[in-house]
């Protein structure tokens, strides 16, 4: 666990409020966006990741963490979303293909799609305020070009900028994860071949 | 993917339109050609495609997501008292009240909550991939939880009986000695009491396995309508779905060693290793029923010219150290 973590665990287990909020309220979205993927109903996603912090509120004193807290809770999101999805299933609600993955590194690749599409979010949530509005339209409201220029006041070549602004700098979140994801892999590599 | 400086080289105003399907067909013709100038640029575009379809599907949920909300549900929860966040937008004066009203509370509450919080009590314990749980229960008894297992000490605990519902997964039990008062283990299908005694119970889809270590336990299979009594060295498997009651293996014929020291860990419910020169392909002729763990892993290593360490709640065992003692040497 890095130290700032460290911190953080050490005020849950003295049942420190103020530091499981403060981690609680910080790390939401992550964890909520990771449960959301698979059960696509913002209640349930909530009281998953809402039982997952009860039960670290509840246990603190005897859990014992061995990778890091936030993968802990990772785990433990995944594992109460496939659950519920589980659930469904045999309520014969939908079929779904809950993909439980036993194969090796399953979860860590699904922790770190995550991480990745909670960055790409985050930087639409910084993009300037008007080029924010055009993307989120073109995008999730599916209008034409026209009809966000006509919408908005704007011309047409504005709104094509504004879009080719926005996807630049998510494509510049996927190129930076890229490369800080080969780096990780390399070093890994290193030490693996070290030992 | 191309990297952060390629980007602007990107012929974005062909990519954009191709993007919401808008591409006039003159466009495309160019935006082709682009694709099939090079490798890089055919998987920067696909990488785009899927960002733009599936990357960004979740956004409006994350959108909704709202943290505030979830934490006072949570806190509904928990039942969660005590000082909170300091709230934005309280002015110094308010934030000062707030504080002393706040500090009067933690005091009155903090004795209650430091106790409880020493204790488990009624309620859902769970268990995640890589996760074990040791747990305190009131009467002294401590459960010891594998991955992935989940039970429910059932509300009234130590004051109305002693019940743990085991739903799924492996737990073992040290239990605290009360004669009038029986420990049980619930499993719907079966029940396992003891009334003082150290036991594993692995609850699975199609099985239940119940090791004595010591004491003693009763096995009550509501389905068969059956009761077993199990000793310190016995171990009962149950089949729910047959009615069917299976032994773990204790009697072997011209067996090898890696099969034995299985079935032991399966009775058990501790992992047994062959370290290093131990060759697991030397086979046994041995009746190990009846016996105690401790008890078998010495009839093993006697016949084999081993000996057994304890190793992370387990055993190893290995080859027995050369005797410098010896009078031949």
């Amino acid at each position: 666990m890095n130290p700032q973590e460290e911190t953080t665990w050490q005020g849950i287990r003295r049942k420190d409020g103020r530091v499981f909020e403060r981690y609680y309220k910080e790390q939401f979205k992550t964890f909520f966006v990771a449960a959301y993927t698979y059960v696509k109903d913002t209640r349930l996603a909530e009281e998953i990741v809402n039982d997952v912090f009860m039960r670290i509120w509840e246990g603190a004193g005897t859990i014992v963490i061995e990778t890091s807290l936030k993968s802990y809770i990772y785990r433990a999101v995944i594992n109460g979303s496939l659950n519920e999805l589980e659930k469904i299933r045999r309520k014969g609600w939908q079929q779904l293909d809950a993909g439980r993955g036993e194969e090796n590194g399953f979860e860590e690749r699904v922790m770190e799609d995550n991480e990745l599409k909670v960055r790409l979010y985050r930087a639409i949530d910084e993009l300037p305020e008007q080029c924010r509005k055009v993307f989120k339209m073109s995008r999730f409201e599916e209008l034409k070009q026209q009809e966000i220029a006509d919408q908005l006041g704007i011309s047409i070549k504005t709104v094509k900028n504004h879009i080719t602004y926005a996807l630049k700098r998510l494509g510049k979140v996927l190129a930076d994860w890229n490369s800080l994801y080969l780096c990780l892999f390399i070093v890994k590599e290193i030490f693996r071949r070290g030992h | 993917m191309a990297s952060p400086h390629q980007y602007d080289s990107i012929p974005w105003e062909l990519v954009e339109p191709a993007l919401h399907g808008e591409l006039a067909p003159a466009d495309d013709a160019r935006l082709q050609e682009w694709l099939s100038a090079s490798a890089e640029n055919s998987r920067v575009y696909e990488r785009l495609q899927e960002l733009w379809k599936a990357g960004l599907a979740d956004y409006p949920a994350y959108l909704d997501a709202d943290a505030d909300k979830g934490w006072t549900h949570l806190r509904e929860k928990i039942g969660m008292e005590g000082p909170m966040m300091q709230p934005v937008g309280i002015s110094r004066p308010a934030i000062s009240r707030y504080l002393a009203a706040a500090a009067v509370l933690v005091l009155i509450i903090g004795g209650g909550w430091w106790f409880l919080a020493n204790r488990n009590t009624a309620g859902a314990y769970q268990t995640v991939s890589g996760e074990r749980r040791n747990l305190s229960l009131p009467d002294g008894s401590i459960v010891d939880l594998d991955p992935q297992t989940k039970i429910q000490i059932v509300s009234g605990y130590d004051n109305n009986g002693r019940t743990i519902v085991l739903a799924s997964g492996k737990a073992r039990f040290q239990v605290a000695h009360r004669e009038r008062s029986p420990f049980r283990i619930e499993m719907g299908v079966a029940t396992v009491e003891d009334i003082g005694t150290t036991f594993t119970v692995e609850r699975n889809t199609d099985s239940i396995v119940v090791s004595v270590s010591a004491g003693k336990v009763v096995f009550t299979s509501q389905s068969a309508k059956e009761r077993r009594l199990l000793i310190a060295g016995n171990s009962l498997a149950f089949y729910p779905g047959k009615n069917h009651f299976g032994e773990v293996q204790t009697r072997f014929y011209d067996t090898p060693l890696q099969e034995v020291l299985d079935a032991l860990g399966q009775k058990s419910g501790k992992t047994i290793m062959a370290g290093e020169g131990v060759g697991l392909d030397k086979r046994l002729t041995i009746d190990l029923g009846g016996e105690s763990t401790e008890d078998a892993l010495r009839i093993i290593c006697a016949s084999l010219d081993l000996e057994y360490a304890d190793s992370n709640g387990g055993y190893i065992l290995k080859p027995k150290a050369p005797d410098a003692n010896h009078p031949l040497k």
